[in-house]
């Protein structure tokens, strides 16, 4: 599930996930919705996130007093749903502009331009901001970023976010930039990024709140103080066992299986198979419901999950 | 690969040039010129250096390659087809002969490094029509293109200048959208009216329409080149010159001219304040779209003016000269001429211009000159003033340009057309005057002995003259269709008359030599009185 442009995001935001399939249908039917299991469970642990982005969008276009934008870092330790509640608020964003103002394009003199609300890109491996953050916002409007350094670059950006109508900008991975002996210049170039970027920018990362761009060090004058006071910080921990359970429910529900009862798992053990990860315990779920309807079972159950762990 | 555009469609007009839709997808992309927006554009061909850019970077504003349709076509996300009616080659076959090759379009310059530009129709695109150089106006805000920026003054070019959605930006950051410009005349109006219908019509050149109005365009000004300072033409001071240039403003307040050395109306006009010049010379390539008879003449002043024409010359021009040369050529006008000199004693230096039909421009300054003095606008004037013949008349039989049906009233007197004159055409005021002080001697005996008409009701001296201004012309054949009968019968009739001088042997009382002498040794008095009054007086 990794957008590689904006066309990609609008069209996955203009086509919900289909249905899951009746239970009575052919396996091959069941097999094939498995395999492309496209759902995203906004759990209630993330309720407070989605309704923080939200606000944040809508209040004051998401502009400080002084005119940078607002910032957003969620973060956390990995494996807890970070990047897909980051895929929900952006499809979900995206979703609702667009239905809401009925007009999925804007017209700027003779041109007619695709209005993109959300901007959502993945921070690469890289040493600089420029080949990192930029170049990738760049490309994901579709746009030729070659052989420019970052001022141009921040230009460019500033002016395709207004172009399209850019409501949030979202930075999975940002804990991806590395800061090795050019901190002070990554941070620098990420602040002119947030006072040039016309909307409110999320940033999702592991762990952001220990050795990274937003943690402030001992220094008053070191310049992560300054973005790590302007952020707002949204921890994200590990997941409870009640927590575990709602979402657990909320997969089984949509398993095609023809004898399964959404709730009879034991989800303390169903917690320890999967470690406490959400992802690893929608795979889990996924694999069992695959292995049921190939036995001819036709249920999870809490020994096929575990055997599955191992 | 070619990065794509997912995110907009361009929505080409039908006129656009391939180096605006190259401007506006530069826009799209975010790049604050097109030359900025081309230098990303990455290579289709990896591993060697980049063709477009180069190629984009001179060119392709203006014309293209067959080679290069795909690629532009790949990265404006637009059909092969709908690239090359972008670009110039659709041109080929009207404005550029059937075979030109690119290399020729290159080289037949076009403003390729100084485009002209409405400021109105920017914010759309820029126009591939801009870049020829016969094209003053915009026909839809009937403004005549600027061009070059404002604030700094250099040219620009869709290349060097950036778009922010409908605003565009020269280099130096002034905004070309607000330009001021002038609202086009009559006549460049409804002459460019044509040469953008002429344009638009995919018509072959091969025939003497728009081939022989771009020859003559091209041909015409370089042979106003030679004619001189522009102060010898007038000494009048001429208010239309000050209003359009309008330099009581600061330069930066002054409306843009289009400066470029290719525009036809201006390059006249920077080589002469004389609006009479520019008029013959526009209406003329503005008549010869209509009818074959002033297409011929145009053709036959390209040939007077031959430059480029050479090749095809001697076949050409011995067709035309057939056709015309009895009509035109000045052995024909001597005989009307000799006789007015006969009666009139013209000075001798209104001999050399009356033997110079105004249409055969050459390039020497003198003929110029003394063409300006003796243009059929002046006779059309006198002839009204002096017959009541209407202008619209005086006009359709002496071929003065159209333009004048609705910029020239009818004057009700010579001082009105001369009052005219003074303030609408630059010629020389006083000169006119001289002249026509010359001409006030003739008797209505005189008159109706040239005419063969009855003299006007009113006696009027100078409108006795301004006849003769106009046989001193050579206005007169085309003005009078029964000229020949009449002059055949003055003709007679001044032979009667020398028979019975001969015969009365002495007595000359009805000379008419004596007769203009003596009207001249009165005026020569009466202004000696005049000044010895005013010396009394002082």
């Amino acid at each position: 599930m990794k957008y590689l442009d904006a066309f990609d995001l609008l069209h996955a935001a203009a086509q919900p996930p289909c249905p899951p399939p009746d239970p009575c249908a052919d396996d091959d039917i069941r097999l094939r919705f498995l395999e492309r299991w496209d759902r995203i469970y906004a759990a209630f642990r993330f309720q407070r996130f989605f309704d923080t982005v939200e606000e944040t969008v809508r209040m004051h276009g998401g502009r400080s007093r002084t005119g940078a934008s607002a910032l957003l870092v969620l973060s956390g330790v990995p494996y807890t749903g970070k990047s897909a509640a980051g895929y929900y608020i952006g499809e979900r964003l995206t979703r609702e502009t667009l239905a809401a103002d009925g007009d999925t394009t804007r017209s700027a003199g003779p041109e007619t331009i695709l209005r993109v609300p959300v901007v959502r890109i993945q921070a690469a491996h890289l040493d600089t901001v420029k080949a990192g953050i930029l170049t990738p916002i760049v490309e994901f409007y579709g746009a030729s970023a070659n052989r420019r350094n970052a001022a141009e670059l921040l230009r460019q950006i500033r002016i395709l976010a207004v172009q399209h109508e850019t409501k949030l900008l979202i930075v999975d991975e940002i804990s991806q930039v590395r800061m090795g002996s050019n901190s002070s210049r990554v941070v620098d170039q990420i602040k002119e990024l947030v006072e040039a970027f016309p909307a409110p920018i999320l940033f999702v990362g592991n762990n952001l709140d220990r050795d990274s761009i937003f943690t402030p060090q001992a220094d008053r004058a070191d310049p992560r103080r300054q973005l790590s006071e302007r952020s707002c910080l949204l921890p994200c921990n590990l997941w409870s066992t009640e927590e575990l359970q709602q979402l657990s429910c909320s997969i089984e529900h949509d398993l095609p299986l023809r004898n399964h009862e959404t709730g009879s798992l034991d989800y303390a053990r169903l917690r320890n198979a999967c470690s406490s990860y959400p992802g690893r315990l929608s795979d889990l779920l996924r694999s069992a419901a695959h292995h049921a309807i190939q036995s001819g079972t036709e249920r999870v159950t809490d020994q096929a999950i575990e055997k599955l762990a191992k | 690969m070619i990065r794509r555009t997912i995110l907009a469609d361009l929505n080409p007009a039908p006129d656009e040039s391939l180096a605006s839709l190259l401007q506006r997808q530069g826009a799209l992309h975010g790049c604050s010129t097109t030359r900025d927006y081309l230098s990303g554009v990455e290579d289709p061909r990896p591993g060697e250096p980049s063709a477009l850019l180069p190629h984009s970077s001179r060119t392709c504003g203006w014309t293209l390659l067959p080679q290069m349709s795909s690629e532009f076509a790949g990265i404006l996300r637009l059909t092969v087809e709908q690239v090359e009616q972008a670009s110039l080659l659709p041109l080929v076959g009207t404005v550029f002969a059937p075979d030109t090759t690119i290399g020729n379009i290159a080289r037949s310059g076009l403003r390729v490094n100084e485009w002209a530009y409405c400021a109105p129709c920017l914010s759309t695109g820029w126009h591939k029509n801009w870049i020829l150089p016969t094209v003053t106006d915009c026909v839809r805000h009937r403004l005549v293109l600027a061009n070059g920026c404002p604030a700094c003054s250099r040219a620009v070019t869709p290349l060097s200048t950036g778009r922010t959605g409908t605003t565009v930006r020269c280099a130096c950051g002034a905004v070309l959208n607000d330009v001021e410009q002038l609202r086009a005349e009559d006549d460049e109006h409804e002459t460019q009216r044509m040469l953008h219908a002429e344009i638009a019509s995919n018509r072959d050149p091969r025939g003497d329409d728009i081939r022989a109005m771009f020859a003559f365009l091209e041909t015409a000004v370089p042979a106003m080149t030679q004619i001189g300072s522009n102060t010898t033409f007038s000494t009048a001071p001429d208010s239309t010159f000050d209003r359009l240039y309008r330099f009581d403003l600061e330069p930066q307040q002054r409306p843009q001219r289009s400066a470029h050395g290719g525009g036809f109306i201006d390059a006249i006009r920077k080589l002469t304040p004389d609006p009479w010049v520019r008029r013959v010379l526009v209406h003329h390539a503005h008549l010869a779209w209509r009818d074959d008879s002033h297409r011929d003449r145009l053709a036959q002043i390209i040939d007077t003016l031959d430059v480029r024409w050479k090749s095809d010359r001697t076949s050409r021009s011995s067709a035309l000269h057939e056709r015309f040369a009895p009509a035109l050529t000045p052995t024909n006008l001597q005989e009307p001429l000799r006789q007015i000199r006969e009666l009139t004693d013209l000075p001798a230096r209104h001999e050399v211009p009356a033997v110079i039909p105004f249409w055969e421009i050459d390039p020497s300054g003198v003929s110029s000159r003394l063409r300006v003095r003796c243009g059929n606008t002046i006779s059309a004037l006198f002839i009204a003033a002096s017959t009541g013949v209407p202008i619209h008349e005086a006009r359709r039989t002496l071929g003065t340009p159209a333009h004048l049906k609705y910029v020239v009233p009818t004057p009700t007197s010579i001082d009105s057309a001369l009052t005219w004159l003074a303030t609408n055409e630059s010629c020389d005021y006083a000169h006119r005057r001289k002249t026509l002080k010359h001409l006030t001697s003739l008797t209505p005996t005189d008159w109706q002995a040239l005419t063969g008409l009855a003299p006007p009701a009113q006696r009027d001296d100078q409108a006795l003259a301004a006849i003769y201004w106009v046989h001193a012309t050579c206005a007169a054949p085309s003005l009078y269709p029964r000229y020949h009968q009449m002059s055949e019968l003055a003709r007679q009739r001044l032979s009667r008359q020398r028979a019975e001088r001969q015969q009365r042997a002495g007595s000359n009382a009805h000379d008419i030599r004596s007769a203009i002498s003596a009207h001249f040794r009165r005026a020569a008095d009466h202004g000696e009185a005049a000044s010895s009054r005013l010396r009394h007086a002082g």
